[in-house]
This record gives C-alpha cells, structure tokens and sequence, in this order.
C-alpha cells in the first residue's frame, strides 16, 4: 500500500499585493521531489530578488516569456514555470488553479511545486507530467482550497 | 492570511534592485520589439556581449549613469517618477515602470506641461440671461443661453441653446461639463 502524503500550500510571504492573482508553494515532507520552496529559501539574498521581481511581475499582469511562461500545448495547459538563468537555467515548475471559482471566478492562483536545473531552453516533460498529476490529485486540492477559501461576500 | 511590508520594504538596496529589474524588462521589450541582439547593444556600449547577457539576466543594483547608458544605446530616454500611491508603509509593492509608461502613451504621448493642459477635458463658458415674469400667479422663466467652448479641446465652434422655459426655479451652472449636455 502506497505511503499516504500530506500536502500543505503557503502563500509565498512579501510579494506584490494584488487582488486577481496569487502566488503559494507546494509542500510535501514525503516528497523530496517537491522542493520548490526549500530551494527558493535556500537562495542568496540577490537571486531570491531575482525571483522575486518574477513573481511580482506575473502577479501584476505582466507578460514576459523571458521570465514566465504557461503552454498552449493542451495537455498541459495548466502547467506554468518561472525561470532565471544563474550559471545554468533554473525552473520553478507549478500549475495555475483557480480555488475559488464560486465567490472569485477570476483569481488565479499559481502553485509552485519543483525546481529544476538546466543547461539547455528545452523543457524536461516528465516536471510537466509531475504537475499536471497533483493538480489532479484529490489531497493538493484540498491543501489548495484549505490555504484559498472561497471568500466570505457576507 | 497575514500579509506583511512588500520584500523592497527591507533596505534601500533591495528597492533599487526592483527598480533595475523594471529597466531592464523595459529594454528587453524594446529591443524584442526593434528587433536588436544582445550583440549589438554590446558594441554599442563598448561592453562584451556576455557582460550584457549578465546585466539582462541579473541587473543587480544599477546607477542612473548605467541605467541612461543603457537607454540613449537604445535611442531611448529615461525619466525618475516619484509617485504616491497611498501606501506609505509599501505594504503593496511598487508599481512597475511600464504602468507609468502605458499610461504616458495612451495619453496621447504628451512631451510638455502645454500639451498636458491642451488635453484637459475642456471647460464651457456659459452665460445665462434670463427673464423672471410673472403670469396669472405663476412665475414664468425664460433663458437664453450661450456657450463658448474652447476650441482647444477639440470641439469646433460655440453652441446656442435658446428658450428655455420653465415654470420652476432653474439651476444654473456658470461651468459645465460638455458631456452634461
């Protein structure tokens, strides 16, 4: 019987406040594969700027395959990936999710899941699959919904 | 959730950072746009091409003698804008550079303090004469109004609205809107 894993999503502290957009990590201590957050934290003070000023970026609606991008290939469609070059290119892969389609129909919330470095452009498919596989799953969900409630209209 | 200061809220060099992160995404769009390579921004700065490639993928903290550099290489300009956006503890974070610069060029691109007037909504004198009569008890009141608009804002012309009549008290406007008609 496979080990049962426990998943937990944290808004990602400090960033651009906006309203129509939302940007969290993934955890799962039974996963070692799941690492964007230590990765992230682990970075040096001027390269986690560097990413940093992504995140704010996309949070604010801009646009720039040079620092994010999603993918109009249908299967993985919901699957995005912020990248910085350092040395090597690195990758934080996740997916977009909106979780509260019945009070915020428009939020859209980018979960961030694995990091992922390279010497070339091209895109390792199988840290696609990755994403698209616990976007589906029932427990990220849930650690989804439990960190993004529907909003309280009252 | 509880949402602290904005991460350039920590010292002023990580503001800075932000702020050569805004630049740098501004040039990288114009020379997308141009199209110009790397290469030959570099040859025009006199910098090696991997030394750009450098500056592009991490701008650090740049000064206002790189950051105009960088721009006059691109037949581009540079301004500094100072803002208030009500959020003095920067709780929000700043707002991109390319915000300020959309809004330039949708407002028609204006390159003085002149053309920024001449684009202000325009202003309508309008000058009233009336006449307060009374007829079998009840007052009548007639109006003959005039309307100079200026011919800056782009409307030609003057407008004339005679007679108008009411049996009630007319408020009237010294300045109106022409949209309020």
């Amino acid at each position: 019987m496979p080990k049962r894993r426990t998943f937990i999503v944290t808004p990602i502290p400090n960033l651009q406040r906006v309203t129509e957009r939302g940007l969290a990590f993934l955890e799962c201590r039974e996963d070692p594969g799941i690492n964007g957050r230590r990765v992230y934290e682990d970075l040096k003070e001027n390269k986690q700027r560097l990413v940093r000023n992504r995140f704010d970026y996309w949070l604010g609606g801009g646009i720039h395959d040079q620092y994010f991008h999603g993918w109009s290939d249908p299967e993985y469609k919901d699957c995005f990936v912020f990248k910085w070059k350092d040395r090597k290119h690195q990758r934080l892969y996740g997916f977009l999710v909106n979780p509260r389609p019945r009070t915020d129909p428009r939020f859209q919330l980018c979960v961030l899941i694995s990091h992922a470095q390279k010497t070339t452009q091209k895109t390792d498919p199988s840290e696609l699959n990755g994403a698209k596989r616990l976007r589906q799953e029932p427990e990220v969900i849930n650690a989804v919904k439990r960190a993004y409630p529907e909003l309280d209209l009252n | 959730m509880t949402q602290t200061v904005h991460w350039t809220e920590k010292n002023t060099g990580a503001f800075v950072n932000r702020l050569s992160f805004d630049f740098i995404t501004q040039l990288a769009k114009k020379m997308e746009l141009l199209p110009l390579r790397q290469s030959t921004l570099a040859q025009r700065l006199g910098l090696t091409e991997g030394r750009v490639s450098q500056i592009f993928n991490n701008p650090g903290n740049l000064t206002l003698s790189r950051m105009t550099e960088y721009a006059r290489a691109l037949g581009m300009k540079i301004a500094i804008v100072a803002y208030d956006d009500r959020d003095p503890g920067n709780e929000r974070g700043p707002i991109t550079s390319e915000i300020f610069n959309i809004c330039w060029e949708r407002a028609g691109k204006p390159l003085d303090f002149w053309a920024v007037r001449a684009m202000e909504s325009p202003r309508v004198a309008v000058n009233n004469e009336a006449v307060l009569e009374k007829q079998d008890g009840n007052y009548k009141y007639t109006s003959l109004t005039s309307m100079n608009i200026d011919r800056k804002s782009g409307i030609s012309g003057s407008v004339i609205v005679t007679s108008a009549e009411s049996e009630f008290a007319v408020n009237n406007s010294s300045m109106l809107q022409p949209n309020a008609f």
